[in-house]
């Protein structure tokens, strides 16, 4: 089914996810403390926070690839279609796997090695064509550099059209204009009322498009508006404290 | 307004889905293999039967052997009727086993071959006893041939009684049996040797027999 | 289905007879091994692509190494030795699913509890087998190691097909989401993938093809055709299209040429062998392309 990425539904909004108390241990190391914050529906949501502080583990924990303990809900007018864009995509870069393949492989039941289906052709075009992959469909994953290779994360993740974008460092490798695709992409999708909470570094970027920011380094260190917790002193404090 | 709350990862149905599995495995396994283990496919040997392959000893085996070959022969050489058993000088001349004296003879107890061709009407008998005389551990065999020729014609032979018999008896002062009727034989402490063939060998590896 | 089987003997000890085909085709067990053949080339070529891309290769030749012992407890436990099939699939199922789970759960790299579970099931193999010389001639077990095509009958093809069909109906559907789960398992299960459930269904169906390929090329040997088809189709394929077809062809080939060719030419070679030595002279070919030729070319470094 063409599901277009632009939709005129701007009202409706994604789901809100609430933060309860959540604590991760993994064997004797405590990776998460007493983790609580909510991501508001519809909105650009941020975390920050020092290597090692537990990031992507909040962010699995949502995903529910963690044995954490304590409350993640997610509230939503409807069914909750999420998008995940990981930090790297793990394989083998001699296989022989383009990009048309990897979408094919994502989006189609029917293996990708017969090519895609009619059907799906358009929505996968279009998601190409967004992130700037179109003359690449031909080439194999490992030629791809460590930018198109996020881009290409970032495509996938757009089919089926989410509601819930989760996002893993996706600036890591993308250029200028890369980033500037990504941030177009994101207030577009914000714009459709898609809720997205993702990991970030550059706290200028932060600044200028995120809604909330939570800095977590084991424990949540702040939360709140970007232009008001983003101050050096706390910003400091965050990434120096262990 | 929905409302889900994310399930922590668990892996505990992988443990339980696992352990399940194994469970099924077994069994399905085990019922599979306990339906194809084929009985024992050896004959079941009647109180007065023994085995050649398990109850006679190494030497008593070739005895038995060679003297199951020479049944065949000597089955052969009686033919239709019209050729006369074969006595033992004959056999002897032929160099047939266990009946020529050789080196082997020595080594098998060096048994003494009587001959005896009862009458008994349209049923041809032959009887060969070999006792051993040297002492050990060599028993007696005793050779029945019995041929019925009575209302035989041409194609259609039925032989109610198999052309050879081969006995045993442990006793090496054993008289020379009178009346050689399974019932007699057994009474007199005769023990019928039976042979384990090679397809019951390939059934009793392959299972069903069929490869 | 042994009735159809008939047939297709039948036709081919006919055109065999009239000079359409080679002469030994009038022999039952080559065309029963031509059939074998032909199920096993695409079923190994094609898994043969998930078993490159997941780096199991060392895992299957685990499994195949586990059918021996498989074999001496299904003699030891009474079945018989020309087909032990409930004992093999037994233990190797077991041996599959325990190895992978203990892969899951130690966290050890994947290479290390494989030697360790393949050096466990060699020695205990090793030890049921002093017990089994004792029934059986040891040389039923060469069959078991390289491949035996004298000894296939209709119910080793009657396994085969069924395999086969099961493989191809289960694994076509899932094989995008096996591929995605050996990409990324966290993205995977977001897009709804069972990974850990697929991953153990993969490795069932190695198990079982591994079992059911076992008369034609060996337990020694069926590692190497899953992964020198799939590894030659990698020198030269520009797509998952080509990698997949390619794999599937060379795989095919080589089973039918190490099956016929030996035969043709008298060389008394077990069929296992043959079969992977062809398959091997693909690879080198396509090595040789990939080397020589300017568009397969990638950095070294």
């Amino acid at each position: 089914m063409f599901v277009p990425l632009i939709d005129n539904k701007c009202c409706s909004k994604g789901p809100g996810v609430l933060f309860d108390r959540v604590n991760l241990t993994l064997g004797n190391t405590s990776i998460l403390e007493n983790i609580s914050f909510t991501i508001d529906p519809g909105t650009i949501h941020c975390l920050i926070g020092p290597n090692g502080g537990g990031k992507t583990s909040l962010l699995r924990s949502l995903l529910g690839q963690m044995p954490h303990t304590g409350e993640i809900a997610i509230s939503s007018p409807g069914p909750v279609v999420m998008g995940y864009v990981p930090q790297a995509l793990d394989f083998d870069h001699t296989l022989p796997i383009t990009v048309d393949d990897f979408m094919a492989m994502v989006c189609q039941g029917r293996p990708a090695f017969t090519g895609i289906k009619a059907v799906h052709r358009p929505s996968i075009d279009q998601a190409l064509s967004r992130v700037g992959l179109t003359k690449k469909r031909k080439r194999i994953l490992g030629q791809l550099s460590g930018g198109e290779r996020q881009r290409l994360l970032l495509a996938q993740a757009l089919l089926p059209f989410p509601n819930l974008l989760l996002m893993d460092e996706p600036m890591a490798g993308l250029d200028k204009d890369g980033g500037r695709m990504l941030n177009d992409l994101l207030m577009e999708l914000k714009h459709q009322g898609v809720t997205i909470f993702w990991i970030h570094h550059d706290l200028k970027e932060v600044k200028a498009i995120a809604d909330r920011v939570t800095c977590v380094n084991k424990g949540v260190l702040f939360s709140g508006q970007p232009g008001l917790v983003l101050s050096s002193q706390q910003i400091l404090d965050a990434f120096s404290a262990r | 307004m929905e409302q889900q709350i994310v399930k922590p990862l668990s892996t505990r149905s992988e443990v339980i889905c696992l352990a399940m599995m194994v469970v099924v495995v077994v069994m399905i396994s085990g019922g599979v293999i306990a339906g194809r283990i084929r009985p024992n496919d050896e004959k079941v040997l009647k109180p007065h039967q023994l085995s050649a392959f398990r109850d006679l000893n190494s030497l008593e085996q070739g005895t038995f052997n060679d003297l199951y070959a020479a049944a065949m022969e000597i089955n052969e050489l009686h033919g239709t009727g019209d050729e006369e058993w074969p006595s033992l000088a004959t056999l002897e001349d032929e160099c047939m086993p266990p009946f020529v004296k050789d080196r082997v003879w020595k080594k098998r107890g060096r048994l003494a071959w009587e001959h005896r061709v009862p009458w008994s009407g349209t049923r041809h008998v032959a009887l060969y006893l070999g006792v051993p005389r040297d002492a050990g551990s060599f028993g007696c065999f005793f050779l029945v041939m019995i041929h019925d020729h009575a209302g035989k014609r041409p194609g259609t032979e039925t032989v109610e009684h198999p052309p050879c018999e081969i006995w045993h008896h442990d006793d090496v002062n054993v008289a020379f049996p009178e009346i050689v009727t399974d019932e007699a034989l057994m009474v007199k402490g005769w023990k019928e040797v039976v042979a384990y063939k090679g397809e019951e060998e390939v059934q009793r590896l392959k299972g069903d027999g069929r490869s | 289905m042994n009735s159809f089987y008939d047939l297709i003997r039948i036709f081919c000890e006919h055109w065999a007879r009239v000079g359409v085909l080679p002469e030994s085709f009038q022999y039952a067990f080559v065309v029963n091994s031509i059939l074998c053949a032909m199920l096993i080339g695409p079923l190994l070529g094609g898994v043969g692509t998930m078993v490159v891309t997941k780096h199991l290769a060392f895992f299957s030749q685990a499994v195949g190494q586990a059918a021996l012992t498989g074999v001496a407890i299904g003699i030891v436990l009474g079945e018989p030795y020309t087909s032990p099939y409930a004992s093999l699939f037994g233990f190797c199922i077991l041996f599959g699913l325990v190895m992978n789970f203990t892969r899951n759960r130690t966290k050890m790299s994947s290479d290390t509890v494989i030697g360790v579970f393949l050096s466990i099931s060699l020695a205990f193999g090793a030890c049921v087998l002093l017990y089994v010389t004792g029934k059986v001639n040891m040389h039923v077990l060469d069959n078991i190691l390289f491949g035996s095509i004298l000894t296939i009958n209709d119910t080793d093809m009657n396994v085969l097909l069924v395999i086969t069909v099961i493989c191809a109906s289960v694994g076509l559907p899932l094989y995008n989401r096996m591929l995605m789960a050996s990409f990324n398992p966290s993205l995977a299960h977001v897009r709804g993938i069972r990974v850990k459930l697929l991953e153990y269904l993969f490795i069932l169906m190695i198990t079982v093809i591994t079992v059911a390929s076992l008369k034609v090329v060996g337990a020694v040997l069926v590692e190497a055709l899953f992964i020198i088809p799939a590894a030659s189709a990698r020198n030269i394929s520009r797509s998952m299209k080509g990698f997949f077809f390619y794999s599937v062809t060379f795989s095919t080939l080589s089973c039918l040429v190490g099956v016929i060719l030996p035969m043709e030419l008298s060389i008394p070679v077990p069929s296992g062998g043959a079969i992977i030595l062809v398959a091997s002279v693909f690879f080198l070919a396509t090595a040789l392309i990939r080397m020589a030729g300017g568009r397969f070319k990638d950095a070294a470094i």
